[in-house]
């Protein structure tokens, strides 16, 4: 069973853009919002979730609409639907994550200029059935997802001692006169951070390459 | 001599290739070269070399760099003794400056070093003495009170963000140093903000009265309508004190007379540029009358300081004679020295006297006049392309 | 005719796209202007000192707080209290039909950013009794320490008032109180954030406008008349 599963072309399409094919470290998009989102491990799981609910639904939709959209119009009515499905991801956290929401402020707005959404539709949901479709939504929702929450929770920790809001770093440390790194706060601290992780991705992928 | 030099001929076997010890080949020949020259020639095609290589070099601005570090080992034991009100002889304050200043160069260097070797043993190349420099200036630019873990962190950023992901040493277009710097600046603006000046730990102990405000921070605080110079007098400083350098400041920025010192052994050895130093002034001059120029009785009166107090406040000396001018992040080609040196004096006033929020502005003026040298060259270099004469006309 | 076909599909989008869209608007709009109101009733409560600040408290319990004790009020010209619409609304903590103590919004501009918040007074009018900001854009480690607790517990106990009852406000000093006030004066000042200069005399600039605007309700509290 599990070989069929790993034989199979969904499988292939659902990991590459975990590993290899990752959209913020190795093909370095939708990089502005891992920079704005990353401040705090919490408001980088929403968003992640946001994205990839607005990403797989936007591949599946697209690709099942893929031989009736009219070429000319094409990339009017990539963004239509995109743009609807941010809209209503939008009002869903307003409703229902308030906090979160307000600290994630125009970002959740801004998944419609996300260059992984609208990169994933004209690359793939155009050009394959909408079964893979969904699966390469889903795994580029994931690959983001997996840098943006290590980020965050690089960044949280380093820049207020917490994890998820939750105070990890012992009272003891602060005591010996440790302070919380103000950089992270900052957005450069995201790019600093996911330049060392693109570094690190890039080194074991070439080391790997050479190894077989 | 001869003696150490067959000591270390007997271990090459064990560092060169097969020995047990071959990974770490960079740091025995390290050692080597540092004593005695290198043996290495060259084995391609290029036959011209300098004999001034990267090591004699970075040591010529070791050299430079030991006037403003005596002193400021000098200067931290001196604002020491006079802010706690106690009278104290030459030999005590050197005593205490040493104790404050040691601990953070040695973290420096071993931190620095650490780096340094392990990148040039997994990389397979020299160690490069560009860390000697990188570990004295950056302990220079920090006030005494910087807590040792910070210097830590803040040099290993340095060489590893600044210097190491470009590939080292030659590749960096960012001075390491002011990077290192730029990282503790703000991940913890409260140690380089603020009272943090002399090396006193608490308000309690410091005598009342005194005040470790820094010419700059006099300055950016003096509120309408008393003008800049009256604050600094009332404050005690005279332009003649701001050169001396007996003011509280970062470890090596206070003595505008030994930077010169220091700029005169530079530019007579030919290691840096005097043209991004005079570039520099004239950015300055040039920007602070601007700036006189513009006052009015509802500006700040910080607008007013004269061009010459602000060549002799705050790190504006130490920067432009040792950090702007490295030579791996600065510009090579003359022309665009000048423009850099100009626009890191005229973004250094500016960065002073119109954002309220740094105080100082040499560091942000120079990183970011480094990111453009490149583009400088280019500019430079594709103008005079454009104006040659092409052959067979 | 392809033009034809994409006018009818893209017409079809819209119209499919826009009833979505309405439904959701519509659907959610209840929760969302509940979650706002809730959010602003949480910071007035813990400006008032009702709940714990260490404490988290569900959206219910907030609602049910606030209604209780806060009741949303309006400051006229003369400093009394009305229903009517001003521009100075007034949130007032009335416990068995006395005033406790009120809270009022405060805003002014910091370094970077304008900070908002709340401030809330003793019903002796002369006496702070917390501060909050709940929206700022301040350097980490300088200028937003004024959401520390060190900060805002500062102003607790403060008088805006001499000891003639002229308004006075409460100054934020550079540095610490202790080095650079007489005792006499030392109710009247809080602490400083070292190395945020800006950002503390922005505060001090806003409690004084703010305060000010509120003025002349505050000294019908001091006449020990009765305002509500």
């Amino acid at each position: 069973m599990w070989r069929r599963i790993k034989s199979s072309q969904a499988f292939a399409v659902f990991t590459a853009p975990l590993s290899i094919k990752n959209p913020v470290s190795v093909l370095v998009l939708g990089i502005c919002s891992s920079l704005a989102v990353t401040i705090q491990l919490k408001t980088a799981v929403v968003m992640v979730l946001a994205m990839t609910v607005v990403l797989t639904f936007s591949n599946g939709i697209l690709s099942s609409l893929r031989k009736i959209i009219p070429k000319n119009i094409r990339i009017i009515v990539e963004l239509i639907v995109i743009a609807s499905l941010v809209i209503v991801a939008d009002q869903c956290l307003k409703a229902f994550m308030f906090d979160v929401s307000k600290q994630l402020s125009v970002f959740v707005g801004l998944i419609i200029t996300n260059c992984i959404i609208m990169g994933r539709a004209e690359a793939f949901a155009l050009a394959n059935n909408p079964w893979l479709s969904v699966w390469d939504g889903l795994g580029n929702g994931l690959g983001y997802g997996i840098i943006l929450i290590v980020v965050g929770a690089i960044r949280e920790l380093g820049g207020a001692g917490t994890l998820w809001g939750i105070s990890v770093m012992p009272e003891a440390v602060y005591d010996m006169g440790y302070v919380n790194m103000g950089l992270m706060v900052y957005a450069p601290a995201a790019f600093i951070v996911i330049g060392l992780m693109a570094w690190l991705q890039r080194t074991i992928i070439s080391d790997m390459r050479k190894g077989s | 001599m001869k003696f150490l030099y067959r000591r270390l001929q007997a271990l090459a076997p064990l560092f060169e290739k097969g020995g047990r010890f071959e990974r770490l080949y960079p740091l025995y020949e390290a050692v080597v070269t540092i004593h005695f020259g290198s043996s290495d020639t060259t084995r391609g095609r290029v036959q011209v070399r300098d004999a001034l290589d990267t090591k004699r070099f970075m040591i010529l601005v070791i050299i430079a760099l030991i006037p403003v570090t005596l002193f400021g080992i000098y200067n931290v034991g001196y604002q020491f003794y006079a802010a706690i009100g106690e009278p104290a002889s030459f030999g005590s304050m050197v005593m205490k400056g040493l104790t404050v200043f040691m601990p953070i160069l040695l973290t420096s260097y071993a931190v620095g070093g650490f780096w340094e070797v392990l990148f040039a043993v997994v990389r397979k190349h020299e160690i490069n003495e560009g860390f000697l420099v990188t570990g004295l200036l950056f302990p220079l630019t920090l006030p005494p009170t910087i807590p040792l873990w910070q210097v830590a962190l803040g040099i290993s950023f340095g060489i590893v963000i600044g210097k190491e992901v470009f590939g080292g040493t030659g590749k960096n277009f960012l001075n390491p140093a002011l990077t290192a710097r730029a990282f503790v600046y703000f991940s913890y603006p409260a140690y380089l903000s603020g009272e943090v000046w002399t090396a006193v730990s608490s308000s309690a102990s410091r005598l009342v009265g005194y005040t470790s405000a820094t010419p700059l921070g006099v300055a950016a605080a003096t509120a309408q309508p008393q003008a800049v110079t009256d604050a600094l007098s009332e404050a005690g400083y005279t332009v003649m004190h701001c050169m001396i350098g007996l003011i509280p400041g970062s470890i090596g920025e206070t003595s505008v007379l030994l930077c010169l010192v220091g700029a005169a052994i530079l530019i007579v050895t030919g290691v840096a540029s005097w043209r991004t130093m005079v570039g520099s002034v004239l950015g300055v001059v040039v920007t602070a009358t601007v700036l006189n120029g513009l006052v009015s009785d509802t500006t700040i009166p910080f607008l007013g300081m004269s061009p010459l107090w602000h060549l002799v406040v705050g790190s504006f000396a130490f920067g432009a004679v040792f950090m702007a001018t490295d030579p791996v992040s600065s510009p090579d080609l003359k022309p665009s020295k000048w423009v850099y040196g100009f626009g890191i004096g005229v973004l250094t006033v500016l960065i002073r006297v119109v954002n309220p929020a740094y105080p100082e502005g040499v560091m942000l003026a120079i990183l970011l006049m480094n990111v453009f040298a490149p583009l400088m060259d280019y500019s430079v270099a594709e103008y005079r392309v454009r104006k040659r004469i092409p052959n067979g006309l | 005719m392809a033009s034809n076909r994409s006018l009818v599909f893209a017409f079809g989008m819209c119209v499919v796209c826009g009833f979505g869209l309405t439904l959701a608007a519509t659907v959610l709009k209840p929760h969302q202007l509940r979650n706002q109101r809730v959010d602003q009733q949480r910071n007035i409560l813990k400006v008032l000192g009702v709940t714990d600040p260490n404490q988290s408290y569900s959206a219910d319990a907030i609602d049910d707080y606030y209604q209780q004790s806060v009741q949303k009020r309006y400051v006229n010209d003369q400093g009394q209290v009305s229903d009517q619409v001003s521009d100075r609304p007034i949130y007032l903590l009335v416990q068995n039909n006395t005033l406790r103590a009120y809270a009022i919004p405060i805003s002014g501009a910091g370094l970077w950013s304008t900070l908002y918040g709340y401030l809330s007074l003793e019903a002796d009018g002369e006496t702070l009794r917390g501060i909050t900001f709940y929206q700022h854009g301040e350097t980490p480690g300088l200028g937003a320490e004024i959401d520390a607790a060190w900060f805002q517990s500062n102003f607790v106990g403060k008088k805006i008032v001499d000891a003639n009852g002229t308004f006075t406000s409460v100054g934020v000093v550079r540095g610490a109180v202790v080095d650079s006030i007489s005792p006499d004066q030392r109710m009247h000042y809080v602490d400083g954030i070292s190395g945020a200069t800006v950002t503390s005399r922005g505060v001090d600039t806003l409690l004084k406008t703010d305060l000010q605007r509120y003025e002349a309700f505050a000294k019908r509290l001091r006449r020990k008349e009765r305002v509500i």
